[in-house]
């Protein structure tokens, strides 16, 4: 088995496909390319990478990789929470409100000669985010970070201005809390795009060209317990469609699907492989604007929060396998709200007593802006149609992705004066923070399409911040979304889910938003 | 004629130039910009602002469009927003997915349509020429999306005989060409009673031609006649259509591109617009214009020259 | 009155000589029938929503099945013909009469007027019209309308082009110079001369461009840059077909055949018309 061989490895893909252009591939002829590819993980990402500097990468697709390659002091657990545990540091103490203290294992080798990871990288790493000659795009995420006091070759003291509740989640062990070789950095100028001059994590970055996929290997420096595969082959598929096709080829071990596959997979799988669907992170809802004058009235935001059947959504546009969420915040993380006040599948009597009690003359026709990806289309449509039962009648303005995101922002012409309905979606994070801010008043005319204003909700965001408490966190951000539901500018729908395909032959894992931890995944039948 | 291959030349620059201006000042309209998309919601205006800047983008749409200009007579297409690449390297990187599956079509559609075709020449009002002028009308009209729907549906999805998405390995020939079969049909399917009738028209004209009238005089059997002497003079014309076909193919390519998620410039073109990625958008435009106008000019030309009376002026353009 | 009438009954006759063109008579004829008669046939309301029994096969109640959202299919494919029919009649005789104004003004105005129309012609039909399409789309957002103007635009120099060619050839010949030398205005010659020599012909090519209008809608809309949901086109019904393509073919499919039916019932029948009202064509073969 000479996995180094990439000739040996393509014959056996075209093998396998031929096969399958045989119609064979469900006949019971498991495993052939992937047993025989060993120990080579084949993934699908569900984008490509642009970034993967810390200070400009900003999405999950970078993240995937991102966490493979780089260590942070604190690390995500494995075990399907958000909990954190070490990772290059081997203590880590908050010391007060604004002191956190840490002290790095000794003997982590960033690798391509740039030796021992020292405090002095940590010190560089965390405020090369708040450089202002940077301008790093995630330097929010560092919040009121000051500075990080070196002591010794290993440990140190981060300092903050002002106590800080998300540090840990976001400052510290997501994304931005990468710790980078000051050297290396600093060889290729200060900045890099793509390929990062090194790493330190149980693989490296070994091969990247555009629109083709990255490789990772794993990395010899590395002290920790060994990786689990020699590579991992990275595809991006924007078109989870592509990806199921590679999967059945046999060209994946593991992709996240769409989920109007999932029934048909669940009939008829692909040969030895099984179908693991986790919760997603990411909030849907439809939002209202309420400075528009048709939905000024509360009643009438309310009436369409009560006629408006969240269970039939679900099961039209996420074929039942999502759940309703109860707010931005998912389950799993600080304030998640275990209800909603008004009931997923609401309520059309109710409704129609609102409308009628307000006074609107019936039938009342409002416009819906949605993004036009086939998921959200048949979302819409259920709105329009369990709306048309009490007298609202929607014209549905479905537009690609980048106009959309543009309509309620009051830099980007007139147009957010007429928004009126609207289905977004945000992606949250590992801190309820992430999942609220967009909510508040600064935001109105931004990202705060419903132009939702609330004197509390804006005080207990900032409180909630700057509160390092957990039970109090928890008690605020679900006030804050009660007051979200009760200003009736919204009506949350869920958090979607994110199914995977997974070969047998692979024990993959997961973070509670559904997105891979490529550090946790083993050839099945061995835990590292 | 050396007159007419420049004045012919300079129009279409023009014609291009208008075009590509004339698409410059609507995709510069279109609302939206790639700053929120490339740096996403947690942006700071002044971040968008900036990047805005770098782009050019916070110019006057004329200083734009000189700056397109003056870029390209450079050699310099602009970076790509997103990967900052080099958009040359972006657009001829899809490029040749484009041309073999513009090319496969073409051919396999020849391969199709040139034996009817002669063979409805010879045997004229025979079942097959009947035949063959009712498929040539049916296959024209039908939308290549739809042919490439069905394909998808009946060969890939259901029979599995053939792969359903993307362009195949890197680097394996045999697989990408397995990977093309389906594109090339569902987009050259409407060209094969196409060519079958071009084939037939200009063979009946050959046939009357008197060196023909005169081999078969002669004796010379019949198939060596068709084949060695009416064939090769009849397919030049159709020669001269196909590459204007190839120009016209690209809107075509676009969805079959699409419907089979393959690689390729309709499918780059389409994703840029939706990005917001104006170098690429303007680019693709370019190139994919600059095929169409340069494959009217050739065939303008070519038949220009196999008919004098064209370049008088003002008959029939 | 009855002149029309004869040629009519003339022309039905040479129709009925000729098979595929009276194939084609009689599927455009059931076609344009049953849209029209959409409302009353479709079994269901189109847009009747039933999340449970989604991406249903065909069986007795839904004799096509269902789609994603548990409408039924042939309701949908039957209303879809209305938007079908709608676009190809506004996007058609917009399109010619714009294209007949500035191809006649073209072909008889000065040789400056008539090198700028031909250049605006050239420009717009020089890059694919698909890229044109994108372009307006994204500025306008999607909708019926967009389409339209869309195909309006793409169209016009076509016809202009067309027309430009014809008047030029009738403006050389001897009945048009008398005129002028008898002192006839501009607008009488155009208007009374040119128009009926000119309308004939462009007609055919106008109901023989039918099938390419309703391709160029469906396409647009199968982009997902036509109309706004939940409207039925058949464009649409093939997109949610793509989407949800493992769960259940009959969308697709039926999306597809009308589109199909469509295309060659008016193919077959513009080639026959133009045969019979356009003999010398017939001699080429080969068209453009």
């Amino acid at each position: 088995m000479n996995n180094k061989n990439p000739t040996s490895s393509r014959r056996e893909f075209l093998q396998h496909s031929t096969l399958a252009g045989l119609g064979l591939a469900g006949a019971g002829i498991p495993g052939i390319s992937w047993a025989v590819r060993g120990d080579e993980l084949h993934i699908r990402n569900y984008n490509e990478i642009v970034v993967l500097d810390p200070t400009f990468s900003i999405s999950g697709a970078e993240g995937v990789i991102a966490r493979a390659i780089y260590q942070n002091l604190l690390q995500i657990k494995n075990d399907g929470t958000w909990d954190t545990e070490l990772d290059a540091a081997g203590y880590f103490e908050q010391l007060d409100d604004t002191h956190y203290a840490f002290r790095l294992k000794p003997g982590q080798i960033f690798n391509n000669g740039y030796g021992e990871m020292t405090a002095d990288d940590v010190k560089f790493s965390f405020e090369r985010m708040i450089d202002p000659d940077i301008k790093s795009i995630n330097a929010p995420d560092m919040g009121p970070l000051s500075h990080v006091e070196v002591h010794g070759r290993y440990s140190g003291t981060i300092i903050l201005h002002s106590p800080y509740g998300a540090f840990i989640a976001i400052g510290v062990a997501f994304g931005s809390g990468a710790i980078m070789s000051r050297k290396a950095v600093e060889s290729v100028g200060g900045r890099f795009n793509i390929i990062p001059p090194c790493g330190s994590g149980p693989y490296f970055f070994k091969e990247w060209r555009a629109k083709r996929k990255p490789i990772l290997e794993r990395n010899p420096s590395w002290e920790g317990p060994e990786a689990a595969f020699s590579e991992i082959h990275i595809y991006p598929m924007t078109d989870a469609k592509s990806g199921e096709m590679a999967f059945e080829a046999g060209q994946l071990d593991c992709a996240e699907i769409s989920v109007e596959s999932v029934e048909p997979f669940e009939t008829n799988p692909p040969p030895n492989s099984y179908l693991e669907t986790h919760p997603g992170g990411r909030n849907f809802w439809l939002g209202m604007n309420m400075e528009n004058p048709s939905l000024r009235d509360i009643r009438v935001r309310q009436a369409i929060q009560y006629g408006v059947d969240v269970e039939a959504i679900l099961e039209a546009a996420w074929f039942g396998l999502a759940e309703p969420s109860t707010g931005p915040i998912p389950k799993g993380i600080v304030g998640h709200r275990p209800e909603n006040l008004i009931p997923p599948e609401g309520d059309r009597d109710k409704a129609r007593a609102l409308l009628k009690e307000a006074g609107v003359e019936l039938p009342l026709r409002l416009r819906l802006d949605v993004n036009s990806d086939a998921l959200e289309r048949t979302a819409v449509q259920v709105i329009q149609w369990s709306l048309k039962k009490i007298g609202v009648e929607i014209e549905i303005y479905a537009q690609d992705n980048n106009s959309f995101l543009n309509i309620g922002f009051e830099d980007k012409g007139d147009q957010w004066q007429d928004v009126q309905l609207f289905l977004q979606s945000f992606i949250g994070g590992p801190d309820p923070y992430y999942s609220i801010v967009w909510f508040i008043s600064d935001q109105v005319g931004q990202w705060n399409w419903e132009r939702f204003s609330n004197e509390e909700f804006d005080r207990l965001n900032a409180l909630a911040l700057a509160t390092p408490d957990v039970a109090e966190r928890d008690r605020m951000y679900q006030r804050m979304q009660d007051l979200m539901e009760e200003s009736g500018a919204y009506r949350f729908i869920t958090n979607g889910v994110m199914p995977y395909l997974v070969r047998k032959s692979i024990k993959p894992s997961f973070r509670p938003d559904g997105y891979p931890l490529l550090r946790g995944f083993h050839p099945a039948g061995r835990q590292g | 004629m050396l007159k007419f291959i420049a004045g012919r030349s300079l129009l279409s620059l023009l014609i291009l130039m208008l075009a590509v201006s004339l698409l410059f000042f609507m995709i510069h309209m279109v609302p939206g910009d790639p700053s929120s998309v490339i740096l996403g919601p947690k942006a700071s205006p002044e971040l968008k602002a900036e990047l805005n800047a770098r782009m050019g983008l916070d110019k006057p749409i004329l200083i734009q469009l000189g700056n397109f200009y003056s870029g390209l007579a450079r050699g310099d297409l602009g970076t790509d927003v997103f990967s900052e690449r080099q958009v040359a390297d972006v657009v001829f990187e899809q490029l040749p997915y484009t041309l073999a599956l513009v090319i496969a079509a073409i051919g396999g559609a020849s391969l199709l349509g040139i034996p009817p075709g002669c063979f409805s020449a010879v045997r004229q009002n025979s079942f097959l020429d009947r035949l063959t002028a009712i498929m040539s009308v049916a296959f024209i009209a039908i939308p290549s999306f739809v042919v490439a729907l069905y394909l998808l549906l009946w060969l890939a999805v259901k029979l599995r005989w053939f792969p359903a998405m993307g362009a195949g390995e890197e680097g394996n020939y045999a697989n990408q060409a397995w990977h093309l079969v389906l594109p090339a049909i569902a987009l050259g399917l409407g060209w094969v009673g196409y060519i079958a009738r071009l084939v037939r028209a200009s063979m009946l004209e050959v046939m009357e031609e008197n060196h023909i009238r005169t081999a078969r005089a002669f004796g010379l059997p019949e198939r060596t006649t068709i084949i060695h002497y009416a064939l090769r003079i009849a397919i030049l014309p159709t020669v001269t259509i196909l590459g204007l076909g190839i120009g016209a193919m690209l809107s075509g390519a676009l969805f079959a591109e699409i419907v089979f998620s393959r690689p390729g410039i309709g499918k780059l073109l389409h994703e840029a617009v939706i990005t917001r990625n104006y170098p690429v958008v303007m680019d693709s435009v370019l190139v994919t214009t600059a095929f169409f106008v340069l494959s009217t000019l050739v065939s303008d030309i070519i038949n220009a020259a196999l008919d004098p009376r064209l370049r008088e002026g003002r008959g029939q353009s | 009155m009855s002149a029309i009438q004869g040629t009519l009954s003339q022309t039905f006759s040479q129709l009925k000589k000729d098979p595929p063109g009276m194939t084609g008579l009689v599927v455009v004829t059931v076609i344009i029938l049953v849209t029209l008669l959409a409302g009353i046939i479709a079994p269901y309301d189109p847009l009747e929503v039933d999340v449970y029994d989604r991406l249903s096969s065909p069986s007795a109640e839904h004799w096509l099945g269902t789609d994603q959202l548990g409408r039924d299919v042939l309701s949908r494919v039957l209303l879809g013909g209305q938007i079908a029919l709608k676009v190809s009649l506004v996007a058609i005789s917009v399109s010619m009469a714009i294209g007949l104004a500035l191809g006649m003004l073209a072909g008889y105005g000065p040789r400056w007027l008539d090198q700028v129309l031909v250049i605006t012609f050239d420009t717009l039909r020089s890059s694919p019209t698909i890229m044109f399409a994108l372009a307006i789309v994204a500025i306008t957002g999607p909708s019926l309308n967009t389409v339209i103007a869309v195909i309006i635009i793409t169209s016009i120099p076509v016809y202009g082009r067309v027309v430009r060619t014809q008047t030029q050839a009738l403006r050389d010949r001897d009945f048009i110079k008398a005129e002028v030398v008898m002192g006839a205005s501009t607008f009488r010659i155009l208007s009374r001369h040119l128009l009926p020599n000119i309308a004939p012909p462009l007609l055919i090519l106008a109901s023989m461009d039918v099938p390419a209008v309703v391709g160029m809608e469906a396409g647009l809309s199968f982009l997902g840059l036509g109309v706004s949901p939940p409207a039925p086109s058949w464009g649409s019904i093939l997109y949610d077909g793509y989407s949800y393509i493992r769960n259940s073919p009959w969308p697709i499919i039926a999306g597809g055949l009308p589109l199909i039916a469509v295309t060659l019932g008016f193919t077959f029948l513009g080639e026959s018309l133009r045969d019979i009202f356009d003999p010398k064509l017939r001699k080429k073969g080969a068209d453009s």
